[in-house]
């Protein structure tokens, strides 16, 4: 965790010493579990071979005790060590076998059960969270989980629709109370620590797959089938960059913030064809709606840099944007794109330059400054009037190079990178 | 919710139930903050016997909260006033009201258990003196404290800046740490600059020596971004303590530069930020009472402070102001009860005829009005006691009505019940904390050379001292005794709140329901230095700070002279040693407790689980 007091080399020797007895006891148990699941596909392979109703009766009952004991042992360990794959591996083998489509007569005493276990799973990987908020394997499980409660209910309404239409979904009530616990959830874990990228990535995910198609807060999609697609995909883009901004605005040092804020800035894309037509035709000056969001995304990064010019997040970010503009230009060539794409350039270098005045000795501004100049030159090349600028273009070239051997002293670590880089616009 | 603690007695001068024992070791008269401290110090950590006394029937005195007013026909709300034992002390010299009730039907009359009106409200910092000792003595059983909000400086928008009418005020956010600075949209980009390059420099200084890995230049491991790192210098780090304490041995070329003030010292070069930064981190972050006040001592201090207390219980309260809830006046009566669990006897309504320091048989013998004779080694006196005779005492042990009189300067108190934030409605923020320098008020009615700066605290329901749709603003600020109560806060409470209400119009403006203002003596620093003998200490009442420090600080020294080693018995020094030693952490006993890493390859299990999983 950040900012936390660091332990000494001799304390950490001495703890590791300590606990090797425990950690060997661990080690013991987790090969206890590799050989019970050994054990478990010799009575499947059993089970296959042949099969009297007495065994049968026989082979249910000690399934049924492994199996307790399996849950019990997994659960005990990846409650204390939540990066031992094997045991969560262990437990989804055995969710699969509930959520596997039967097409039986008890369907409903099928889905009961399918939610208990359903259920159980999510809380054990919520006991993971809870020792170790960053472990991989716990929010996969919880993944993975969710996904294929989804794929389920999928499948069920496609195959049942025929027959019983909508009637048979308790699956779907419950899907939703799941799904706004897990919005709950997350919303506590990034309260505590909004640098958690694994609780980023996992809102991501509950917010497209499952809140994007199937619930949006309040609103029940299934009951509003009015509401279109995209409306319901502009709400919650809406909705993620605004939760976004409220996290940048109180610690811009995010990178998952300011990625979460690109992810659900990029479809703005969509509409900018269209945006482009109707002013190109218009040929009115005023900026295009794409560009005044992207003009006033620029300005709150810059807000950033100023503020901490040694913070990276914000450059990369701004990296970012710079991109768009490329990609913005390029999608449908036309010379007021290509203009408003200079223009940017131009007001970022000068903004920058700033930056790099105030703080001569932070390498950021300056290899930001180096990256827009050379630019500058490739973009004025391309134009057509290029022969009458020439001296502009030699000017940011030179400017560029320059820029580019200051930094080879001011960030030695990577002077490999600045000389390729000089090399290549010889 | 007037705290109003009764025990039992009805007359004042009735005789005092009879005390298990008349031979104390400490006996404390008056229950304000620096004597309850005191108090429950020696009782609990000194395991002293404590006979703690309050000549008056509700705790607090100048740390407590205003009374009931009544009519003359004792049925008729009036509002609330100073206690008449603060004004029958001259603990307050005068008051003038500024909006008094008539109409006993109103909604104020209704509500008016609702209310908790302190006579001096203060705050304190998440790492303050105060909060150590809160922390420490467990009073934290009996207090809860919510965050400040926000705080603003105004500026006064007669310059035509902004499109305000003329002597109006505007209310700036006071940008003190990244993502306050980050959001502010008022400050230029050179200036978000220099300020970050300032708070770097102090957040440096604050968190030397305090172990957290505050992410050095040269310390490549600091997680990027990591609470502490954006303040991370590079080369240019300077060494710590050159940065405010020499900084004017550095430029011994100018002899001014010694005494600079705070506000100076920012607008000066190298910090070289704008006057509305400079009044913001000068009033807002170090709390100058004045524009003169000096950089050196108390304002770079609590600059530290306030820096340190940024964030110090976790993201989600990044502010450093901490309110104490149902009032300041809480504070007190939670140490009191302190002292009262920890064995000290407890007494309101206990008048003390005089107070005999017999040398002969090195006691101090106190007199109750009720005729009984107590004896202790050492005595606290409070204020608001009464007339007390003292005999025995030497003259600067005294202070007496007329040393009070000669002081220049006096503190002016205003608190007004309004009926919307003085902040403007549509913000979420209501418990702020605002500064009006005096730049900020060219319609002030008197001129004074002194530039103290008004400090206005807004408290709403959240913080449990009024109820629902109500606020209270608590103003403080020093001036000098030739000026004029009424006109200290005249152009204040003209501009920014109005005093009748519009019923036509829509008004923007805050109406003030009921309001009052006072003025108490200047409690000067140097009393401090009377802290002679090691028997006898006399503490002042409130003060013109708005957070707790100073009370503190003096309860901390008094500590020093009246229990500390005989050495040091004179010196200062004891500031520093809290009265309560830092009782023993969690985590210090607990180092069984597990700890799982990425690697898996070490794993400390707890007793219980490490059982459990061998029976496994």
């Amino acid at each position: 965790m950040h900012g936390r007091k660091r332990e000494s080399t001799a304390s950490r020797l001495e703890r590791r010493a300590k606990s090797l007895p425990k950690v060997k006891l661990l080690q013991k148990l987790h090969k206890e579990i590799v050989h019970l699941q050994n054990a478990d596909d010799n009575e499947k392979g059993k089970d296959g071979g042949g099969g009297d109703d007495d065994d049968d009766d026989h082979d249910t009952k000690t399934q049924k005790k492994m199996e307790s004991l399996m849950l019990t042992l997994t659960q005990k360990l990846v409650e204390i060590q939540p990066e031992m794959i094997t045991c969560w591996n262990k437990r989804k083998a055995r969710f699969c076998l509930y959520v596997v489509v039967r097409q039986q007569k008890n369907e409903e005493e099928e889905e009961e059960r399918l939610k208990n276990v359903a259920k159980e799973e999510l809380h054990v990987s919520e006991q993971g969270l809870r020792r170790n908020p960053k472990s991989y394997c716990a929010w996969e499980h919880r993944r993975w989980v969710i996904a294929r409660l989804y794929d389920r209910i999928l499948s069920s309404s496609s195959s049942s629709s025929s027959e019983r239409g909508n009637e048979d979904s308790s699956l779907l009530p419950f899907m939703k109370d799941v799904v706004l616990r897990e919005r709950e959830m997350l919303e506590t874990l990034l309260n505590a620590d909004d640098r958690n990228f694994h609780a980023w990535n996992y809102r991501r995910f509950v917010v497209d797959k499952i809140t994007r198609y199937y619930f949006n807060g309040e609103h029940d999609r299934m009951n509003e089938e009015e509401v279109a697609d995209d409306v319901i995909e502009n709400r919650t883009r809406e909705e993620e960059a605004k939760y976004a901004r409220e996290k940048i605005s109180k610690n811009f040092s995010n990178y998952s913030a300011w990625h979460h804020r690109s992810v659900h800035f990029e479809q703005l894309d969509d509409d900018k064809n269209q945006a482009s037509v109707t002013t190109e035709t218009s040929s009115s000056s005023s900026p295009t709606r794409f560009q005044a969001v992207l003009d006033a995304e620029f300005e709150l990064v810059s807000q950033a840099f100023f503020t901490e010019p040694e913070d990276q997040s914000a450059w990369m970010y701004h990296r970012w944007l710079l991109s768009q503009l490329d990609a913005y230009s390029s999608s449908s060539s036309s010379s007021s794109k290509n203009a408003y794409k200079i223009q940017t350039f131009q007001r970022e270098l000068d903004r920058i330059t700033e930056v790099s005045e105030m703080e001569p000795t932070c390498k950021w501004p300056a290899l930001v400054c180096a990256r827009l100049h050379k630019l500058l030159a490739k973009e004025m090349k391309l134009d057509d009037d290029f022969e009458r600028r020439a001296d502009v273009i030699l000017k940011h070239s030179i400017k560029a190079k320059e820029l580019y051997e200051k930094l080879l002293l001011l960030d030695p670590l990577r002077k490999g990178y600045y000389r390729d880089v000089l090399d290549r616009m010889l | 919710m007037t705290e109003e603690k009764n025990d039992g007695k009805k007359d004042e001068n009735e005789p005092a139930e009879s005390f298990p024992t008349r031979a104390f070791d400490v006996i404390v008269l008056g229950t304000g903050l620096a004597e309850s401290l005191i108090a429950s110090s020696a009782s609990k950590i000194g395991k002293k016997s404590v006979l703690l006394l309050d000549a008056n029937d509700h705790y607090g005195n100048s740390f407590g909260t205003l009374t009931e007013a009544r009519g003359t026909d004792e049925t008729l709300f009036k509002g609330w006033s100073v206690p008449v034992c603060l004004t029958r002390s001259g603990a307050v010299l005068e008051t003038h009201d500024v909006v008094t009730i008539d109409d006993d039907e109103c909604l104020l009359a209704s509500l008016r258990r609702k209310f908790s009106v302190d006579v001096a409200f203060k705050f304190s910092l998440g790492d303050d003196r105060l909060t150590e000792e809160v922390c420490n003595s467990e009073a934290y059983k009996y207090l809860e404290f919510k965050t400040l909000e926000k705080s603003f400086v105004c500026v006064g928008t007669s310059d035509g800046k902004t499109n305000g009418k003329k002597g109006e005020f505007e209310f700036v956010p006071v940008p003190a740490s990244r993502a306050e600075i980050f959001e502010n949209a008022r400050l230029s980009p050179t200036e978000k600059r220099g300020l970050m390059r300032f708070l770097k420099k102090a957040r440096d200084v604050a968190l030397e020596g305090t172990g957290v890995n505050y992410g050095r230049g040269d310390d490549a491991n600091a997680p990027i971004g990591a609470p502490g790192t954006e303040y991370t210098l590079d080369a240019e780090r300077e060494d710590e303590g050159t940065f405010f304490a020499n900084d004017g041995d550095n430029n011994s070329s100018s002899s001014s530069s010694k005494n600079t003030s705070m506000k100076a010292f920012l607008m000066e070069s190298p910090n070289d930020l704008s006057e509305i930064t400079s009044d913001a981190v000068a009033h807002c972050v170090s709390f100058c009472p004045s524009v003169t006040t000096k950089l050196r001592g108390r304002a770079s201090e609590m600059l530290i402070t306030y820096i340190r207390s940024m964030g110090k219980y976790g993201p989600e309260t990044p502010q450093a102001g901490l309110i104490p809830l149902y009032g300041s006046g809480e504070v007190a009566q939670a140490f009191c009860r302190v002292a009262a669990v920890s064995g000290a006897i407890t007494a309101l309504r206990q008048p003390i005829k005089k107070i005999e320091r017999k040398n002969s048989e090195s006691h101090i013998e106190v007199l109750t009005k009720g005729g009984r004779v107590l004896t202790c080694k050492k005595l606290v006196l409070g204020d608001a006691q009464g007339d007390i005779e003292m005999v025995g005492f030497a003259n600067d042990e005294i202070i007496t009505p007329n040393r009070r009189e000669s002081s220049k300067f006096c503190i002016n108190r205003a608190v007004l019940v309004t009926n919307r934030s003085m902040v403007g409605s549509d913000e979420a923020q209501h418990r702020v904390f605002v500064a009006i320098p005096p730049a900020a008020r060219p319609g002030k009615l008197y001129k004074d050379e002194d530039e103290f700066v008004c400090f206005a605290t807004q408290l709403d329901y959240s913080s449990r001292c009024c109820p629902k749709d109500t606020f209270i603003v608590h103003l403080c600020q020093k001036s000098r005794r030739t000026v004029p109560l009424q006109d200290v806060f005249a152009d204040i409470l003209d501009n920014i709140f109005s005093k009748v209400k519009q019923n036509g119009e829509e008004t923007k403006k805050p109406t003030i329901l009921w309001g009052t203002s006072y003025r108490t003596p200047d409690v000067d620093d140097d009393i401090v230095e009377s802290f002679k003998s090691d028997d006898f200490v006399k503490f002042p009442g409130a003060d013109c700070n708005v957070t707790f420090e100073e009370t503190v600080r003096l309860a901390r020294s008094a500590n020093g002279c009246l229990f500390g080693d005989d050495a040091n018995a004179s010196s200062l020094s004891f500031d520093t040693l809290p009265l309560f030693p830092k009782a023993p952490q969690k985590g210090e006993e607990r180092e069984e407790e597990e700890e799982v890493t990425g690697d898996g390859e070490t794993i400390d299990l707890n007793e219980d689980e490490y059982a459990l999983l061998r029976d496994l």
